[in-house]
């Protein structure tokens, strides 16, 4: 317990204006706050307009675990099984919604690691859908009239249609 | 997700053919599908795509008859992956660019495929990379980069890949050449990679019998007498 009440503490502000206290060693993490602390801007809470209190809950989750060290060697292995095991739970999300708000604030925040964890995660629950479902998961109206899309589909067919 | 970045950056980690199935779902999606940049981008994640199938050769005839080259080599697509389906008797069709209409395919590695194909019924064979779902080509340069005898024959092609060392698809050749002197036959194997050679054999054999093989440093290519 030294070692975080020693270590410098960051304050965020969501875009519903609720605040989080985090470490900064654990939120450095994030290239953007980085670089916000680096310019020495970090001295009030720093406000992160494009994400919500919910989104950054998670986050902080996420990068909590994320800062944890292990001890020595064994642990070193114990705890890389862990984060795998964390991470896998991480994405199962009940709101589809909140993967994408996942995304984009790991993508304004800048954490690599969260970004390819999302990512991932939407591109696993995608890779088995047909057209006309991922329309619907992402919302997105057809925008081909019938003979385009024939069109397209003839001069873009892979190599064996 | 109507930023662009963030969309292409979940396409990036898609299989292959998951992209080619949902790149109809709007303009923008295949727009941002199709751009060449996309695959180049995909293979600096290191992932592999599993298998979606197996390519069954269908010979209509004995090998070695022309009338098969006339007819095109025929597959029969056979699907893994409940997103495509199986396919009878296709052939491949690389439209108009195709530089040979006769393919053979040779191998498949992580989504490009080696292809052999005779011009003008010549041996050897002219080796070609082939992206079957953007349909592009690439030759790859004949075995006179190294400068051998004309006994040497350019037995094997294969491609490598491995995402965890290089994002770059490697090519391994290996050229053999038989000398056979006395009853004894020599087998002298290069194998070269990206024009480097990494691997000198000398196989020497009696009738059926394997009974020595040297692996030598390279050092340099000496015609081998035998």
């Amino acid at each position: 317990m030294s070692s975080s009440s020693s270590s410098k503490m960051i304050e965020l502000r969501s875009s519903d204006g609720e605040t989080f206290h985090v470490e900064e060693t654990v939120v450095l993490q994030s290239e953007t706050i980085k670089q916000m602390i680096d310019d020495d801007c970090a001295n009030a809470a720093i406000p992160l307009p494009n994400v919500t209190s919910m989104t950054l809950a998670k986050v902080i989750e996420y990068i909590k675990k994320h800062a944890e060290k292990p001890k020595d060697d064994d642990d070193k292995k114990v705890a890389e099984e862990d984060l795998k095991k964390f991470d896998a739970e991480f994405v199962k999300v009940d709101q589809e919604s909140m993967l994408f708000d996942l995304v984009r604030a790991a993508n304004y925040l800048n954490i690599k690691s969260l970004l390819d964890l999302t990512c991932q995660a939407v591109a696993d629950s995608i890779k088995d859908l047909s057209v006309e479902e991922v329309r619907k998961k992402f919302n997105i109206q057809n925008d081909f009239t019938p003979e385009e899309e024939a069109k397209v589909r003839k001069e873009n067919a892979w190599a064996f249609d | 997700m109507s930023n662009d970045d963030l969309l292409i950056e979940i396409l990036l980690r898609l299989p292959v053919i998951s992209l080619h199935v949902i790149k109809y779902v709007s303009k923008r999606w295949l727009s941002l599908i199709t751009a060449t940049n996309i695959t180049l981008r995909q293979c600096q994640i290191s992932k592999l795509d599993p298998p979606t199938g197996f390519f069954l050769w269908r010979p209509k005839r004995a090998f070695g008859d022309p009338s098969i080259r006339q007819l095109g080599f025929k597959y029969d697509f056979v699907s893994l992956d409940t997103i495509v389906p199986s396919k009878r008797s296709t052939t491949i069709s690389m439209g108009f660019e195709a530089p040979c209409v006769d393919f053979l395919i040779l191998q498949s590695c992580n989504g490009l495929l080696l292809l052999g194909c005779e011009h003008d019924y010549d041996y050897p064979f002219k080796f070609y990379i082939c992206n079957p779902f953007l349909k592009l080509f690439k030759m790859l340069p004949q075995c006179d980069d190294l400068k051998l005898s004309e006994s040497f024959n350019v037995t094997g092609m294969i491609l490598a890949f491995d995402p965890t060392r290089s994002p770059h698809y490697k090519v391994i050749k290996t050229v053999v050449e038989h000398v056979y002197n006395g009853g004894v036959l020599f087998v002298h194997i290069i194998i070269t990679l990206q024009k480097q050679t990494i691997g000198v054999f000398v196989v020497i054999a009696f009738l059926t019998k394997v009974f020595m093989v040297l692996k030598r440093d390279y050092i340099g290519i000496t015609p081998f007498t035998g």
